[in-house]
């Protein structure tokens, strides 16, 4: 019987009786022998399944029950310097340090090697030159050619070959957003080029067994109704569907907390951080703010509150 | 004759070739062919008797009409099929009992909602023996998503097997069932196809029916691929037909088929609404919308159904699984209160 191709899977019994001149029921065996996913029972991948990617912060760790998932899609997501960007140097570090490889897609321009050195070093790395030959840097130009990376397995090549641990990439809503169009079509190009990269991220995190780390931005939640600034993760319902497990970052009143808004798994916990010079660790406690400085917020907060109610 | 030997030919499922070989041979009817002789039959059709035998043979099983069958026969049938249980007793009083055999439940809702826990669960409850009410199966699971976490599955798998246990306790009488049914019993009946692509998806559902004692089908999530889908919309549209098509195809062999559905912002609300479009709409028998407010409060609304009237039903997913909200608050006491409070 002719090889199976990936095209008939998209066609119909109908199209292909008339392609390869077979009845229904030969169609059906023809469907059934096509080369399929081998399925694996539950038991084999509970054994084989390996320790998640641990980032040395106790706190992060125990939120995503021992460290990000090997196999999957981790999102941070926060504010501007809530600490996204150091959450993947403390993963990129911690894991360096355990003498595991990893891949760093950098699309903002904000990977610096000599922070990551330095928050392996407060964590207790001895041989800088041995840690950051682990570390392999990719710097896309836009997000085409991030796609090209993802699909074509550029990246996955380089994670199996080095056996990574680790692919981050930093961020995926600046490179989403990134786009040459403007307006509505860019909208939806967007939309497309978020998919095709989501579904590429994961062929990567499966391919490499490695677990993939991905950052994004927030925008305005229009729908909250405690407070004007409420913000919500970006890029749409798509992405949101798309990655397993989101962590968000946020900083309310000077103090961090982290909080695990969707997994795999039940866990749904809170965690509170400080950054400083070991990258995301436990959280100093911040100077306590004068009755004035308090004042003063929650003055702003209550403008900026009724300002938003009147446009509405 | 009767009405079934005027069926045209064309209306049988043959062979292209075969079909243009009939034609040649002069034989329009099934009605045509009964009682001809071999040999005649091989000449006209400038064929060997072997082959014009084959043909004719094939032509006479295929050709037979569907057989009927009385609403009484149907609803025994239905009694007889036993529905997976979700183990929340407000989801399975939507449901009338659970994901039904036969049927295509669809669970809809956005990130974070808890379709792939329900999933879950009521992958690991498809294998609960007969004696304690279960479908004493096996389960498929085709993860589109990358979502299927073994540790998690094993988790459910645990609090499951306790729960049978502690059933066994009291009817000794089942005792020896429950006695080969443990955590690793439960994984080893759920079968994990990993499909990489949408052609993943449509190939683990053509091999899935060779599984032995396939009770439920779960793919999560339909929409995983097809939103990766560029080009012609009317090919999309087809490309959703045929998935949907070979879902009840599983279904009809008398499996529960159960799949998870994105939502999707939609040009014509500003409400997100269930992805890929209308006519996927009609594909399930059943769809179930999980949400989740901002206090965290979970809740599972019936959308569509063929039995009954719609509703809704809140639930919790903790680290059992799947369970009533109601009975939770109840059990964990000081925490209800601070909660609700």
């Amino acid at each position: 019987m002719a090889a199976w191709s990936a095209t008939r899977d998209f066609q119909t019994d109908t199209q292909l009786m008339r392609q390869l001149d077979k009845s229904p029921s030969q169609i059906q065996e023809l469907r059934s022998k096509a080369p399929a996913p081998v399925p694996q029972t539950a038991r084999a991948l509970r054994d084989a399944s390996t320790d998640p990617v641990a980032s040395g912060f106790d706190a992060l760790d125990q939120a995503l029950g021992g460290g990000v998932a090997r196999g999957r899609v981790t999102e941070l997501v926060g504010r501007a310097g809530a600490g996204k960007t150091q959450g993947c140097l403390t993963l990129a570090a911690a894991c360096a340090s355990r003498g595991d490889a990893m891949v760093y897609v950098d699309t903002e321009g904000s990977f610096r090697a000599q922070r990551l050195w330095q928050v392996a070093e407060a964590r207790g790395a001895q041989n800088s030159e041995e840690l950051l030959q682990r570390v392999h840097v990719l710097r896309p130009q836009n997000r085409e050619e991030l796609l090209a990376a993802l699909e074509t397995g550029v990246v996955e090549e380089r994670a199996r070959q080095a056996r990574a641990a680790l692919v981050v990439v930093d961020s995926v809503a600046a490179a989403a957003r990134g786009g040459t169009s403007s307006g509505r079509s860019d909208l939806i190009d967007r939309q497309r080029w978020l998919a095709r990269a989501a579904a590429a991220l994961k062929r990567v995190a499966c391919g490499a067994d490695c677990a993939v780390v991905v950052t994004n931005h927030v925008m305005a939640d229009l729908k909250a109704q405690d407070g004007c600034d409420a913000v919500t993760a970006a890029l749409g319902f798509t992405w949101h569907h798309a990655v397993n497990v989101r962590v968000m970052l946020d900083h309310v009143n000077g103090r961090r907390t982290g909080r695990v808004e969707k997994s795999c798994s039940d866990a749904e916990s809170a965690f509170t951080y400080g950054i400083g010079s070991a990258g995301l660790m436990e959280a100093v406690e911040a100077p306590a703010l004068s009755p004035a400085q308090r004042e003063r917020i929650e003055r702003n907060r209550a403008a900026a509150l009724a300002k938003r109610r009147r446009r509405s | 004759m009767d009405a079934h030997a005027s069926t045209p030919l064309e209306h049988v499922a043959l062979r292209p070739k075969d079909h243009a070989l009939l034609g040649r041979g002069g034989f329009r009817r099934v009605g045509d062919l009964v009682g001809v002789d071999v040999n005649t039959a091989a000449s006209s059709m400038r064929i060997g008797p072997d082959k014009a035998q084959a043909l004719l043979e094939e032509v006479e099983e295929k050709a037979k009409p569907p057989p009927w069958h009385s609403a009484r026969e149907l609803e025994a049938q239905e009694h007889q099929r036993v529905p997976v249980v979700s183990f929340c007793r407000g989801i399975d009083e939507l449901l009338e009992g659970g994901a039904k055999p036969g049927k295509v439940l669809e669970v809809c809702g956005g990130p974070g909602a808890g379709k792939t826990q329900l999933l879950l669960q009521l992958c690991v409850d498809a294998t609960i023996p007969h004696q304690f009410c279960g479908a004493g199966g096996s389960s498929v699971f085709i993860d589109a998503d990358g979502s299927f976490a073994p540790s998690r599955c094993a988790q459910l798998a645990k609090e499951v097997a306790k729960h049978v246990h502690r059933l066994a306790r009291k009817k000794p009488e089942h005792q020896a069932a429950a006695a080969s049914y443990s955590e690793d019993a439960c994984l080893d009946a759920i079968h994990v196809y990993r499909a990489l692509d949408h052609g993943g998806v449509v190939r683990a559902l053509a091999q899935a029916s060779t599984i032995p004692d396939l009770k439920l089908l779960v793919v999560d999530s339909v929409a995983a691929h097809l939103r990766t889908f560029e080009g012609d919309p009317g090919e999309r549209i087809r490309i959703i037909a045929k998935l949907a098509l070979d879902l009840s195809r599983v279904a009809r062999r008398g499996v529960a088929v159960v799949v998870s559905n994105q939502l999707a912002s939609n040009l014509t609300s500003d409400k997100p609404g269930p992805a890929l479009g209308e006519a996927w709409s009609h594909a399930c028998d059943e769809r179930l919308m999980l949400q989740r407010d901002a206090s965290g409060k979970r809740s599972a609304t019936l959308a569509k159904s063929s039995v009954r009237a719609v509703g809704s039903a809140p639930f919790v997913v903790d680290e059992r699984g799947v369970r009533d909200a109601a009975r939770k608050r109840r059990g964990t006491g000081s925490s209800g209160t601070a909660a609700s409070a």
